[in-house]
């Protein structure tokens, strides 16, 4: 936490005038857009192989975007374009992978403090921590449909215990790791438990484990498609329906759209992560 | 070490928690069945899967199974650490390319690798080749990001230190960076260990073969019983699992021992 | 990144190779099969128990042929396999086969036939004291198949229909079949079509009771599963499809007549225990396809939606299959 830089002052943009304001902005914004020209590039190699290859299990991207479109995109603006099929299939998948990586969050905090703190209950739970990341999801789905019967407390369960992992993991290393001094001192200064660990442990581990979360965020895609193997809906189900159905355009899109959301959530995860502690620096 | 591990309170001992916590799990799952919570033909009690899983160990196809597993596992890895370390170095210590490359990364990493299977059995004409190339897929990105945030805790000093003295910029990697990156490099790896693990068994299980444990799960369903099978070579995976991790997590301590990120 | 550079420089690689390599063999002895050494994708299931046999008996090392097998994880699943050339044969539900073919995407032909079914080889099931004891009574339930899209939905659809109901009147969910017995036992599907020996077992540890013999009645002989090749694979080494299709055919020959010979080869590449084994009816072994019933799922496929357009099902017929 001590390391962090110190966040950049207000005081020396507002003594500027306006003008040049706007053309920084627009700089930034410019100099962001172009540190995307990959983007590009490799789209246009992308198409130019595939058209050469002329393969059909290798169709060029203009003809998957083509293919999503069809398949997806063909609303209204009021629903962000999203046809009737997307709006049956998208939220609740994503709902799904939202609701499973809040409980790992909350589940992974609360049982890595715990392990981080208490070197007896580590001792308890490490083999079977250890024994449990180590199981192939595919493998555990039995487990979970015999326990939560099928749809969507069953994919979230699956969801959950596929992600849990580096949440838990790092917050116990975070926790374990808070400096004692700190610790010593606000025991000097009479903070209860619930204090201590609130305004010490908790903020001292924050970084770590928003690093856990972010991790969690990207195998929670993951599992969401394998939790929707035995389901009927959802965006694993149409990729797999799309296999079925020798739709290679169609898989393709998938994965694609995964792709993007994954983007989307890593995004949205780091504004969310600079927010949060950019507050929690504040505070301190 | 031995008298002390065993005249000492037990609570202070690793191995005896681990057994209390782990029987107490058991009994447990036990317990669930027995009483009817959980249904026995929906899943099978603790016990038989044990039974199971015992058997399975006297079996010598499953262990061929097993071999075969570990096997691919190994060389994925392998190919993997090969790999992702260097491109881990060359994202890490040279800015302008990993700016460019970032949307990539970002757009490929949660792409599911169970996802590309179908799309891999089109183009590997080998399974095994099939088997490594999603392993890879999958346990790169560890590897890849813990390199890149290991470089960035290098400490300054010592690269200005050797740059001042006249070494280059190749030099200054391999004496002072990877030095100091490589407890975080093996973190990754350690990390990198069980997607591995999990990727050689969800490919053998999606997309079939002659052999891996996840072919013996695949056979396991052609028989009634095939759920206690199923479960009993899941517990194989998860054991072989703590015994990778746990040999990780032993070369860690041996070769970094004098770094202080690697109490565990 | 550089991992993904060099593996998709491996993709390109290996594309090539399978572009070049299509059945390059070392020189052939003069009237032997092309492709000697061949390897065969299958499901562990009762089906395919002729080529256990042929391999056990020498038939296939008579011919000339080296085989392999490898197990699959569904039809549809291995058709890359078979595309790609990790699979020179793959035994493969006929709906799978026709989606493939239909698509576009594959051309394959169907080289022999494995399985038709029986009286008795299919149950639709329900849990002891059901209120569904009619195909009537299934509207608004759910069924448990092992693979939607599938052999298993189109047969249930068509039983429906002998009943007025469409389709869309039940819900199809996806089980394996090993784990059925635990869903019907739960609730979580009201109905499940079972084959041997799931069936069997089913009934013996929970009571459940039979609906439907599914594959007697109006469905009976309903062609289940053949072994396909790639097109490219049948021009090229039609010797080898020819040999293969000699040894399975007397394998299959061997298998109607003599159960005991399945029973034993069950043991080899299954987890089926013997005494289970002896309580299975099979004998639904079939030496060759036959055009007008494999067709008929086909035109059954039409009408219920998995073909957009009629589907001529001799075009993927290869020589011999058909007896």
């Amino acid at each position: 936490m001590t390391t962090r830089p110190p966040a950049p002052t207000k005081g020396l943009s507002t003594r500027r005038s306006f003008g040049p304001r706007v053309g920084t902005a627009l700089r930034a914004a410019l100099s962001r857009l172009a540190r995307l020209w990959i983007v590009p590039v490799v789209l246009l190699v992308w198409e130019l192989a595939t058209r050469a290859m002329r393969h059909p299990f290798f169709p060029p991207p203009s003809l998957i975007v083509t293919h999503m479109r069809e398949l997806w995109f063909t609303g209204s603006p009021a629903t962000l374009w999203l046809n009737d099929t997307a709006l049956a299939n998208f939220p609740q998948s994503l709902g799904r992978l939202l609701a499973g990586w809040v409980l790992a969050g909350v589940g992974g905090v609360t049982l890595g403090v715990a392990i981080g703190r208490s070197s007896l209950l580590y001792r308890f739970l490490d083999p079977i921590i250890q024994f449990g990341r180590a199981l192939p999801a595919p493998a555990l789905l039995p487990m979970f449909l015999a326990l939560f019967s099928t749809g969507t407390r069953m994919q979230v369960a699956t969801i959950t215990f596929g992600i849990v992992w580096p949440v838990l993991f790092n917050a116990a290393d975070g926790a374990r790791s808070v400096e004692p001094g700190h610790l010593e001192t606000a025991r000097v200064f009479g903070l209860s438990r619930g204090q201590r660990l609130a305004r010490v442990i908790l903020p001292s581990a924050a970084p770590k484990i928003f690093a856990g979360l972010r991790l969690s965020l990207s195998l929670a895609l993951i599992l969401m498609v394998i939790a929707e193997f035995f389901s009927t809906e959802g965006i694993g189900f149409q990729l797999r329906a799309a296999q079925r159905a020798f739709d290679l355009p169609g898989v393709w899109g998938a994965i694609v759209l995964l792709g993007i959301l994954g983007y989307l959530l890593n995004q949205g995860f780091l504004l969310l992560e600079k927010r949060a502690l950019t507050w929690h620096d504040a505070k301190m | 070490m031995i008298p002390r591990l065993l005249f000492r309170r037990p609570f202070d001992s690793a191995l005896f928690c681990g057994f209390l916590g782990v029987t107490g799990l058991l009994l447990l799952a036990e317990a669930a069945g027995r009483l009817g919570l959980v249904s026995t033909v929906q899943f099978p009690l603790a016990s038989t899967v044990l039974v199971a899983a015992a058997g399975l160990a006297a079996d010598p196809e499953f262990l061929l199974d097993v071999g075969a597993t570990f096997a691919a596992w190994a060389m994925g890895l392998a190919l993997t650490v090969a790999v992702a370390v260097p491109a881990g170095l060359l994202l890490g210590s040279v800015p302008a390319v990993e700016r460019a490359l970032r949307p990539v990364i970002e757009f490929l990493r949660p792409i599911p690798s169970v996802a590309l299977i179908p799309l891999a059995a089109f183009v590997f004409t080998e399974r095994l080749d099939m088997k490594i190339a999603m392993i890879m897929y999958a346990s790169t990105w560890p590897i890849l990001i813990n390199t890149m945030y290991g470089l960035r805790e290098v400490d300054p000093l010592a690269k200005e230190t050797l740059r001042t003295f006249g070494f280059g910029r190749l030099a200054v990697l391999l004496r002072v960076s990877l030095p100091s990156t490589a407890p975080f490099i093996a973190t990754g790896v350690r990390v990198a260990a069980t997607i591995a693990l999990i990727l050689a068994i969800s490919t053998e299980l999606l997309a079939g073969g002659s052999d891996g444990i996840g072919a013996f799960i695949i056979l396991a369903g052609s028989s009634p019983d095939g759920l206690t099978l199923t479960v009993a070579a899941t517990v194989w995976a998860g054991l072989l699992g703590i015994a990778t991790n746990g040999a990780f997590v032993w070369a860690e301590r041996r070769i970094f021992h004098w770094h202080p990120g690697t109490a565990r | 990144m550089l991992g993904f550079r060099r593996l998709s420089a491996l993709c390109v690689a290996a594309l090539l190779l399978t572009a070049c390599g299509g059945g390059g063999n070392s020189a052939p002895p003069a009237n032997g099969p092309e492709k000697t050494e061949i390897r065969i994708g299958m499901l562990p299931l009762p089906e395919v128990a002729p080529i256990q046999i042929a391999i056990d008996k020498g038939y296939f090392t008579a011919e000339g042929l080296k085989v392999q097998t490898e197990l699959i994880s569904g039809g549809a699943a291995a058709m890359p396999d078979l595309v790609s050339g990790k699979l020179d044969i793959l035994h493969s539900n006929y709906v799978s086969a026709l989606l493939a073919s239909a698509s576009g995407t594959v051309k394959i032909k169907i080289v022999g036939a494995a399985y038709t079914a029986q009286p008795g080889n299919f149950l639709l099931m329900t849990k002891k004291g059901s209120p569904i004891t009619e195909i009537a009574d299934m509207k608004g339930h759910t069924v448990g198949v092992n693979t939607l899209n599938n052999i298993s939905t189109l047969s249930v659809s068509a039983l429906l229909k002998t009943a007025g109901l469409r389709p869309e009147d039940v819900k199809f969910v996806e089980r394996p079949f090993p784990e059925m017995a635990g869903a019907l036992d739960s609730g979580q599907v009201d109905v499940a079509l079972l084959p041997e020996p799931f069936h069997q077992a089913a009934a013996k540890t929970l009571g459940a009771v039979t609906l439907s013999d599914i594959f007697s009645g109006t469905l009976t002989d309903f062609p289940i599963a053949g072994y396909l090749v790639t097109d490219a694979f049948a021009q090229q080494n039609p010797k080898t499809v020819a040999a293969f299709q000699r040894a399975l055919r007397k394998a299959t020959e061997l298998a109607r007549s003599d159960s005991t010979q399945v029973t034993a080869a069950l043991q080899k590449y299954t987890k089926i225990d013997q005494a289970t084994a002896s309580t299975m009816k099979l004998g639904g072994f079939t030496t060759t396809v036959d055009p007008a019933r494999v067709q008929r799922v086909a035109d059954l496929m039409l009408e219920f939606g998995y073909l957009k357009q009629k589907f001529d099902v001799s075009s993927i017929l290869a020589g011999g299959a058909s007896g």
